[in-house]
Formats: structure tokens, C-alpha cells, sequence
């Protein structure tokens, strides 16, 4: 028994060193449930447009992909303790982000849109394009917290009351319920976590908000100084080059990720 | 299968890692709950001291804050120390699933600690007293008369506890380990039932209180009867 015991013991510590002697594998951590990017379906495999990016990054790179699964909001210290190498989450660069983890090039641009049930009006932006927080007062605002988008709504619509969400889904589902009014996240989740599902009842409101406060688009994270930095860019630039990035993001929206790539 | 929308199979498989975690969990907070309880109970004060230091400090503090400082601290203290031995940058991480259940067994030891100490202020000193005077040793009283008791008084209090458990496992989701709450999270995004998931998460975990709510009456039970 005693010996059984500390067999088992063994194999539980040395577990990840043993992973750790092969060191060709790619560990990237990836959120597993923000749909299209990364999710899972029923039979537990996963799909989206981020686990191809790695997939497709991964063979050129010659290197054998592991996904770790890992909700948002413990995502970078994961990172920075070793938990995986690269995370791709669909994390928007930032100032203050960058002095955590090195980012790639981005792999989608970054632009953000309202978005709301068909019978809500307001002017949220007046005719010559300024936010207007006024025709907001009394409305309720949902986001995701920690994200780009808080500091957004906290500079351009003062005042206004905001709810915070962990998940774009539940917030999604309190727009249904009325426990907010309109919701802002990027055009792009908007579009496939609200509008796509069920375009009879939920729509746009006011244009793409191209804004500073969204830095320099979405890219994939690495610890600060590895070496891993340089060979993700160099995948990346030749998906972008040859237009298998066309063809991923086609296979995913209606629209492009990269406007300077392909419109 | 319908019902479950084609996640059937995930699910089952969540509702078994929440089994074995809460199991594993339950086996080792045990036996820190005894010795917890033990150095509370201890004459010897910086004993006593500590003792009282953990059940302060676990019952204190959310059991998330725990799973988050056993899950990240243990990378970074365990690495620190391989990097030390080999005199080199080392990282090391426990696989998830030993971090959690070291959290959640720490955890329930705070809890089961109190519930053990009450326990065994619950022993009738006449008792401790008539075994001495039958001529039992320290040894056969402690087994034979003190434990059953102490058994026998603090199980309803630990039964409480285990079903907390088992319902904070749903907390080593965040560490990314797909527990029951956490596949029946994926599915309702997935499908966009969120009721119903949400709903067959509540009968699950319903069923599996459910159950130990009857073993643990069972155990009342027998624990009645004897001695």
C-alpha cells in the first residue's frame, strides 16, 4: 500500500516535467466558450475561428498544439505562472496590458458597435458623430468587465449607468430579459452572439465606433521576452500573406476581421 | 439523448469529475479536520494557537480566494523551489486537478474542524472517567469509547460540511477544471438553453445531495446504536 501510494505520488508530481522533457508541444490557453472564436461542441471538441488561426500557426511552425481551457478572468496569470506558452483570447491590446505579457500582430482589428432590442431608439451619436450620453440618461448600459469597452463607456458616455458582465452570453440574455437596455462589445461578438441568433429581435445601433480606447486590435499573448514572440509573428505574417486569413475568416463572419488585409 | 441536446456525454463526464473531486477532497479535509481539531483542543498553547489560527483564517475568507492562492501559489512556490534545486529557471505547474482538491480539502478542514471539536466537547467526562475506572488504558478509551462518541456527535455537523462541499466544487471551474456547473455552463451557451441546463444542473447536483443527505441519516443511524 505505502509503495503503491508513493508510485502514484510520483507520477502526480512528475506529470508535467515529464510533459515539460518533450517541449516541442505549443500549450496555448483559449477561452472555450466565447463562440466564434473558441468554443466547444457537443462531442467536447473544440471549434471557432481562433483554434484554426492556432491550428494553422501550429503546422507551420511544426510544433503539436495543447489547448488549456481558461476562463477570462484568470487568463494572463495563468500565462505568466507557465500554465500554457501563448493565449489566444480574443485580448484586445492595451498600454497597460503590455507591461504584463508581449503581444503578437494583431489578428483582428478592433471596432466596437451597440447593440439592442428591434423597438429601442435613442441618438446615441449626434449627427456629426459625437457621443451623446444625454439621449442615454435613465438607459442602462451591460458590458463585459475588464475589458476595453468599460473604459470606453466611462469617457465618452459620463453618467450613464453601466452593468457589468462576466460572460458576453449572460449579458446577451439580459438584454432579452430587459435588465439592460443596449449592450456594446465588438462589432464582431454582437453580431454573432446576438444579432445573428435572432436577427427578428435584435439589431445594430449607431455606426462601427472605431476609438482609441480600443487599441490596436486583438492579438494573441505571450510572456514578456520569449522567444516565442518571433516565430507566432512570422506564422501569422505568412497566414496573413497567402490569404489562408481570407479564407479563416470568411469561414467564420460576414465580414473582415482585418480591414487593411482584405475589405 | 434529446433532452440533453447532445451534451449527455459531457455532462456525465462532469458530474463524474465533481464526484471524484469532492470524494478526494472529503478523504484528506478529514484528516486535517482531525488534526486541526486535536491541536485546538491541545494544553500545549502555540499548538492551541495554531489551531485556532487556521479555523479563523479558513472560515474567514472565501473559498474562492483559497482556490485562486493554492492554484497560482503552488505553481509559483513549488517552481521557485525546482529552480532552486536545479540552480536554474524551472517551472513546474501541479496539474489542475491536485490544486484543487488541495484547496477544497483545506477548506473543509476549517469547517470540519469545528464540527469534530464539537464533537469531542461533547463527550461526557463520566464517561472518560468509568473507562478509566474499568480499567481501560488511554489507548482502549480513545477507541473504544471516546471515538464513537465524538463520532456519533459530530456527524450531523460534518454531514452539513459535506454538502457544502460538494456544491463548492462548483468553484474549481474558474481554474479551468469542467466540473458539472461548468459543462452545464458550456452547454447553455452552446445551445442557448440556458434554462434548461441550468435546470438539469440543479437536479444533478439535487440527486447527488440528495443521496448523501440518505447515506448520512443511514450513518446517524447506525452511529446511534452502538456503544
Amino acid at each position: 500500500m505505502k509503495n503503491f501510494l508513493l508510485v502514484w505520488l510520483f507520477f502526480i508530481l512528475m506529470t508535467p516535467v515529464l510533459a515539460q522533457a518533450q517541449g516541442e508541444t505549443l500549450k496555448v490557453g483559449t477561452d472555450c466558450d466565447y463562440t466564434p472564436y473558441s468554443s466547444r461542441d457537443s462531442d467536447g471538441k473544440l471549434v471557432g475561428f481562433e483554434i484554426d488561426l492556432v491550428n494553422e500557426i501550429g503546422s507551420r511552425l511544426g510544433r503539436a498544439v495543447e489547448f488549456h481551457c481558461t476562463p477570462f478572468d484568470s487568463a494572463i496569470p495563468s500565462l505568466t505562472t507557465h500554465m500554457y506558452d501563448a493565449l489566444f483570447d480574443t485580448l484586445s491590446i492595451t498600454e497597460e496590458r503590455k507591461k504584463q505579457v508581449d503581444f503578437t500582430i494583431a489578428y483582428r482589428a478592433n471596432t466596437g458597435r451597440f447593440g439592442t432590442t428591434k423597438d429601442f431608439e435613442a441618438e446615441i451619436f449626434t449627427p456629426d458623430g459625437q457621443p451623446n450620453p444625454k439621449a442615454l440618461a435613465g438607459k442602462v448600459i451591460g458590458l463585459q468587465g475588464a475589458t476595453v469597452y468599460q473604459d470606453y463607456i466611462a469617457s465618452r458616455f459620463p453618467g450613464v449607468e453601466v452593468r457589468l458582465y462576466d460572460k458576453l452570453p449572460n449579458l446577451y440574455e439580459d438584454l432579452n430579459t430587459g435588465r439592460v437596455d443596449l449592450v456594446i462589445a465588438s462589432t464582431s461578438n454582437v453580431w454573432s452572439g446576438l444579432i445573428n441568433k435572432d436577427p427578428e429581435k435584435f439589431k445594430f445601433i449607431g455606426p462601427d465606433i472605431e476609438d482609441q480606447a480600443f487599441g490596436e486590435g486583438v492579438g494573441a499573448a505571450v510572456r514578456l521576452g520569449d522567444p516565442l514572440l518571433a516565430d507566432l509573428n512570422k506564422a501569422l505574417q505568412s497566414i496573413i500573406d497567402d490569404g489562408t486569413f481570407k479564407t479563416l475568416n470568411q469561414k467564420y463572419f460576414p465580414f473582415t476581421l482585418l480591414p487593411s488585409v482584405w475589405k | 439523448m434529446s433532452f440533453f441536446l447532445g451534451w449527455g456525454r459531457e455532462i456525465t463526464l462532469g458530474v463524474f469529475l465533481t464526484i471524484v473531486t469532492a470524494l478526494m477532497s472529503l478523504s484528506f479535509g478529514i484528516v486535517i479536520g482531525l488534526a486541526v481539531a486535536l491541536l485546538k483542543r491541545s494544553t500545549r498553547n502555540w499548538l492551541k494557537v495554531f489551531g485556532d489560527a487556521y479555523t479563523t483564517v479558513i472560515r474567514g475568507t472565501p473559498e474562492l480566494l483559497i482556490i485562486l492562492f493554492v492554484y497560482f501559489g503552488s505553481t509559483i512556490a513549488i517552481s521557485k523551489l525546482a529552480s532552486l534545486w536545479v540552480g536554474k529557471e524551472t517551472w513546474i505547474t501541479p496539474p489542475v486537478l491536485v490544486s484543487g482538491v488541495i484547496a477544497l480539502s483545506v477548506v473543509f478542514g476549517g469547517y470540519a474542524a469545528e464540527s469534530i471539536r464539537g464533537g469531542m466537547l461533547a463527550v461526557p467526562v463520566g464517561q472518560v472517567e468509568a473507562a478509566a475506572a474499568f480499567g481501560l488504558s488511554s489507548f482502549q478509551s480513545l477507541f473504544y469509547v471516546k471515538i464513537p462518541l465524538i463520532w456519533r456527535h459530530s456527524l450531523p455537523a460534518l454531514g452539513n460540511n459535506w454538502l457544502a462541499l460538494i456544491k463548492s466544487t462548483s468553484l474549481i471551474s474558474l481554474i479551468s477544471m469542467e466540473e458539472l456547473m461548468r459543462k452545464c455552463t458550456l452547454a447553455a451557451n452552446d445551445t442557448s438553453h440556458y434554462f434548461r441546463f441550468y435546470l438539469i444542473a440543479a437536479g444533478l447536483y439535487l440527486s447527488l445531495t440528495g443521496l448523501n443527505v440518505y447515506i448520512i441519516h443511514r450513518l446517524e443511524k447506525k452511529a446511534r446504536q452502538c456503544g
